[in-house]
């Protein structure tokens, strides 16, 4: 370590600079990983949260069914090594035999997939019930193998559960009274070290995984940092080894630093403005168009994302399953064409007034896009009040179908199926008010089409249909950028996360 | 003195029914509530439904508050949604952390500031009081958040001299006994966890020293005139007293009350205070803790962490009268 | 009182203070751009550029202008804290002080409550319940900045209550209106000018402080909290953004604790010491 040259510069500073920075105590020569996290760490019990992050962590420790591997673009087994569709409504899973529990204990068996099923059902801690909301029942077939049983024909049901189903232990929860906490014990390739509320988790490296990497890192701690400020200066500062979720205007900051690589991936989160029907003058299937025709993405991208972001036309962008390429109705950047429209739907004399809500601080740049937008619908005529409630005064007005306009994104939007049920389908939610009997059985044809060909055209229908009829009109998905210390090898995805084992130190 | 203590202690009811009544009934009318917020992004309108009615927060707000009231009577803060835990138990693993912060906040200030304000009082309308007045409202004059940054960016950025964020290095952990890490260190007898404690404590201590040292300098300033200005202070300048001797003897007595309400009452402010600082360097603290409670509008611990406040308030003017009594005798008797 | 207009702290804060209130009234006169007016093709210009004397900002925005809107915004609210909590802190306290009784025991224990309240969260409650906007915001600062007005002329007026013109022209049959406008308030007006200068210092960055944690006022409005609450993650990018406001700030709340300062000096100083 430098000490000395920290005792010298902080000679100032008495004893405090007298030790090196953050020593771990570890062995040297175990390769300790330090990644930021900026998602909440609240419970030890693996079915209390519900984000990717969390979700991440659990599917490594105790294990899940498998993951989405965005490079490969598949599905892939982690506790379970195959499955089928037996027919509409039924999917068998056939788990692993050549897994040891991290206690020396048997590997997964059906009896812990219902015991665990039964768990993120009627656990008091679990909000995680909304996986199996179209999931009629799980029944074992035998030792290893199970069937999910849709209430309906169910294309996307593994974008439901197959990396947010936690397995636990049925065992382990009959000997202790708190198995989360004294008995974390799992299958993944990483097994629990250490959990702090709100601050760090670490896990250990699971050497008796099957082919795990020796280059993985023995020890990986997720230590959680909310200001981006301070994720990069204790990347910059040798405290963490990976900062995540650098936001745009810091990404220059790490340019030109040698000792420190920049990793970038497409997201999986759309950004989009919502045009609510139910309020005047969304009404107007024109006015709408003219809002979306007034707003110049590229620009917004290019010169104020500093170029960290995908620009989308509709639903879907390249990351998400079933995008069969750009759409052909696409509404451009056209404010003449916006001000044609406006004129048509009765607005030649400037209006309509808006109530334009946005958040601050939720999504990168959010109040700044906004307020961007704002300047640019008021070029061609809107009249704008742009409004930045609280996130918990949004939330709720958004659910209950108060706003009128909103700019939000949504995240987990990996499969189109369930976010456009959720906020286009009839009545499905009130988070935008819209209602077309076209969309609604496109939607409800795409669920039930096991085809996987035939299913992303029908989405592909779908997407034309949002596309022109503009209820949410698409913006981008933003580029996740991470700092990484040189000499880490770590290939970011589509949602984030990071899969140890896939990591080179 | 007994006296004092039990009407100041009855006389905290109200108060404590008042404050969490305010806050329980502010953020249970506005919008937005538990289970809307703490349930993912995709939960189902069921779902929410029956999270709710297990919350309990279907019943009439009135009922919540009424049952609130009752478990505080039982020493019961009931249990957090957001962490599924009883909220005492949070409370207590957070608030050492913010006192611990808070202590040597005040620490560091009082040692800069006492003196800096002494220095002043002693010249009086020179040039270097104006000198001294300028740089102790320095620290004032921007708001913590942005000292916070600036500090990060030169003393660990630029320098490397601190941590960044956080309490202690990953793999580091000594016994609680006070919750005090650097106590708990020296305790533990491990000299190293302690002086990696302090590096992690250094920036937002000195963050908050900060905002604390025009305040405290300017009350000491103006005590140590005042104290000057006592017939006694004059005989013994006349006498030919020496000037440390007069200092010490005469000014530091009588300028205590005052200093030492002050540092009083900044201590209840920095326990709350500190929230932005908490937020700025991840301080696992009580700060972070109720304002991520109150953002998620849980109830349970947002009232509980605010009527543990409102009750350590309290507490801390009930020692600072006490202190009055003891240092003052004259006072006793009719203080209360 | 007499006031010794040659002390340092004076000629410092009057001077910086001075400056701003100029550049607040005045500053239009030096730039020819508005404070919204974006111009992404413009964006993060460094001062003394495309005509922009203290750059452009994120949005490409005239940093001058909005230093020169957010002065007034700044001011003007922290004005309003400070004249609405005074006059209803130092009405609340000298008839606490004046009448004792009841309504003392009732208001004492009002703002004990008040008082307990952690502040910050306080005013975190009020604009998550009422929503946020400029008049929001005011109230939220407003919320416990009465209590150390009330505290002193509670105080003072106990004490001028006991003094024998008091007495006698209560004794004459002075009504309580007539008392308190004769007597009480007049004489508590120093100490509250003196708590005032200090308390607006400390409504400028609580300003800064909401606008920190996501709430402050809406984004059409600059305020100096807004700006170098925004300007903060472009520090090492663009420096000017964070740290034109952070000037802003600091020249305006070191000016206003100096005035105060001095302001205190001149008047008795064994009455002021609670004045915070």
């Amino acid at each position: 370590m430098t000490k000395t040259r920290q005792g010298l510069i902080g000679g100032a500073f008495g004893a405090l600079a007298v030790l090196g920075l953050t020593q771990p105590l570890a062995a040297q020569d175990d390769k300790l990983l330090m990644v930021t996290s900026t998602f909440p760490m609240t419970s030890p019990t693996p079915y209390a949260e519900s984000n990717a992050q969390m979700y991440s962590v659990w599917c490594q420790t105790y294990g899940c069914l498998g993951r989405y591997n965005y490079a490969a673009k598949e599905y892939q087994g982690i506790l379970v090594e195959n499955w089928e569709v037996v027919d509409p409504t039924t999917w068998r899973f056939k788990l692993r035999e050549d897994l040891v529990r991290h206690d020396g204990g048997p590997g997964p068996t059906t009896a812990d997939v219902l015991h665990s099923y039964d768990r993120v059902l009627n656990d008091p801690a679990s909000i995680q019930k909304n996986i199996f909301s179209e999931v009629e029942t799980i029944r074992a077939v035998d030792d290893y193998t199970f069937e999910i049983v849709t209430k309906k024909p169910l294309a996307s049901l593994l974008s439901y559960i197959f990396d947010r189903f936690i397995i636990t232990s049925a065992e382990l929860a009959e000997a202790n009274e708190n198995p989360d906490e004294d008995a974390a014990f799992g299958w993944g390739p990483y097994k629990l070290a250490s959990y702090m509320l709100d601050q760090e988790i670490a896990l250990e490296k699971n050497d008796d995984f099957p082919g795990i990497s020796a280059d993985a890192p023995d020890t990986a701690v997720f230590r959680q940092i909310r200001e981006a400020e301070q994720r990069v200066t204790a990347l910059m500062n040798g405290e963490v080894q990976i900062a995540r979720l650098i936001p745009p205007q810091l990404v220059s900051r790490l340019e030109g630093n040698d000792a420190i690589s920049l990793a970038q991936s497409p997201s999986i989160e759309p950004m989009f403005l919502a045009f609510n029907p139910k309020f005047e003058p969304w009404t107007d299937k024109r006015v709408r168009q003219a809002a979306a025709h007034s707003i110049n993405k590229d620009l917004i991208i290019d010169r104020f994302l500093m170029g960290l972001a995908d620009k989308m036309d509709g639903p879907l962008g390249e990351q998400q399953i079933c995008y069969t390429g750009p759409l052909d109705f696409v509404i451009d950047y056209n404010p003449e064409k916006a001000r044609a429209l406006l004129a048509e739907a009765g607005y030649e004399n400037g209006g309509p007034k808006v109530e334009f809500m946005t958040a601050s601080g939720r999504y990168i740049s959010d109040r700044q896009v906004s307020e961007i937008v704002t300047q640019m619908m008021t070029e061609v005529g809107f009249e704008v009040d742009l409004q930045v409630p609280e996130y918990a005064n949004l939330t709720a007005a958004m659910r209950a179908g108060e706003l009128p306009m909103y700019y939000l994104g949504r995240g987990l939007f990996l499969d189109p199926s369930e976010p456009l049920s959720q906020y286009l389908e009839t009545d499905v939610t009130q988070r935008i008010g819209y209602s077309s009997p076209e969309l609604d059985a496109l939607l409800q044809q795409e669920r039930q089409t096991l085809d996987f060909d035939e299913r992303c055209k029908i989405v592909r229908q779908a997407a034309e249909l949002i596309a022109e009829e503009v209820p949410m009109f698409f913006m981008w998905s933003h580029r996740l950028v991470h700092g990484v210390s040189k000499g880490i090898e770590w290939d970011a995805s589509a949602d984030g996360e990071i899969w140890l084992s896939d990591v080179k130190m | 003195m007994l006296h004092l203590i039990t009407t100041r202690l009855l006389g905290a009811i109200p108060v404590l029914l008042l404050v969490t009544m305010a806050i329980f009934g502010l953020l249970r009318l506005a919008p937005g509530d538990a289970a809307e917020l703490l349930l993912p992004d995709d939960a189902t309108e069921e779902q929410i439904a029956e999270t709710r009615e297990a919350w309990g927060l279907d019943r009439p707000i009135w009922a919540q508050y009424g049952q609130f009231i009752g478990n505080l009577a039982r020493f019961d803060l009931g249990e957090s949604y957001r962490y599924r835990a009883p909220v005492f138990e949070l409370i207590g693993e957070r608030l050492p952390a913010t006192l611990e912060l808070s202590f040597y906040a005040l620490v560091m200030a009082i040692v800069i500031a006492v003196p800096l304000g002494m220095i002043a009082a002693l010249n009086k309308g020179k040039i270097i009081d104006a000198i001294v007045s300028v740089i102790s409202i320095s620290g004032v004059s921007a708001p913590s958040f942005w000292v916070g940054i600036l500090l990060v960016l030169f003393f660990s950025g630029y320098l490397n001299l601190f941590p960044s964020s956080g309490r202690l290095p990953y793999g580091v952990s000594v016994p609680s006994v006070t919750g005090f890490v650097t106590f708990d260190a020296l305790i533990a007898g491990s000299f190293d966890t302690f002086l990696q404690a302090l590096k992690y404590l250094a920036l937002p201590a000195l963050t908050l020293t900060l905002a604390m040292i025009g305040i405290i300098s300017r009350i000491t300033r103006a005590a140590v005139i005042d104290a000057g200005q006592e017939e006694h202070v004059f005989t013994a300048v006349a006498k030919g007293m020496k000037r440390g001797t007069i200092v010490r003897r005469h000014l530091m007595p009588n300028a205590a009350i005052p200093i030492v309400t002050i540092i009083g009452l900044e201590l209840g402010a920095l326990i709350s205070g500190s929230i932005i600082v908490e937020v700025v360097f991840s301080w696992p603290g009580i700060g972070t803790l109720l304002f991520q409670a109150i953002s998620v509008r849980d109830m349970p611990l947002t009232t509980g962490a605010v009527a543990s406040y409102t009750i350590l308030f309290i507490a801390l003017n009930l020692l600072i009268d006490i202190f009055y009594v003891l240092i003052d005798p004259r006072l006793r008797g009719h203080k209360a | 009182m007499k006031f010794d207009f040659l002390n340092l702290k004076f000629i410092i804060g009057a001077f910086l203070l001075g400056f701003v209130l100029f550049l607040a009234l005045f500053g239009n006169l030096i730039t020819p751009f508005t404070a919204n007016k974006q111009s992404l093709m413009d964006s993060l210009l460094p001062p003394l550029s495309g005509g922009h004397i203290l750059g452009t900002d994120h949005l490409g925005r005239d940093i001058l202008a909005r230093m020169i809107s957010g002065a007034r915004v700044s001011l003007a609210i922290a004005a309003s804290v400070v004249v609405i909590s005074g006059v209803v802190g130092v009405i609340v306290g000298a008839l606490s002080g004046y009448l004792r009784g009841t309504w003392d025991l009732v208001t004492q224990k009002i703002v004990e409550s008040f008082w307990a309240f952690p502040p910050i969260l306080l005013a975190i409650a009020i604009l998550a319940f009422f929503g946020q906007s400029l008049t929001n915001v005011i109230l939220a600062l407003t919320i416990q900045r009465w209590i150390p007005y009330s505290r002193m002329s509670r105080a003072q007026a106990m004490v001028l209550r006991s003094l024998a013109y008091v007495e006698s022209s209560r004794v004459m049959g002075g009504g309580l209106a007539w008392v308190m406008r004769r007597h009480i308030l007049p004489n508590l007006m120093a100490s509250a000018i003196i708590v005032g200068t200090f308390s607006m210092a400390t409504a400028i960055l609580a300003e800064a402080s909401l606008s920190f944690l996501g709430l402050g006022v809406p984004p059409q409005i600059a305020t100096w909290g807004g700006m170098l609450a925004e300007g903060r993650s472009y520090i090492t990018r663009a420096w000017w953004l964070a740290v034109m406001p952070g000037v802003g700030i600091f020249i305006t709340v070191l000016s206003l604790n100096l005035l105060g300062d001095w302001l205190r000096d001149q008047y008795d100083p064994k009455k002021t010491l609670n004045l915070i």
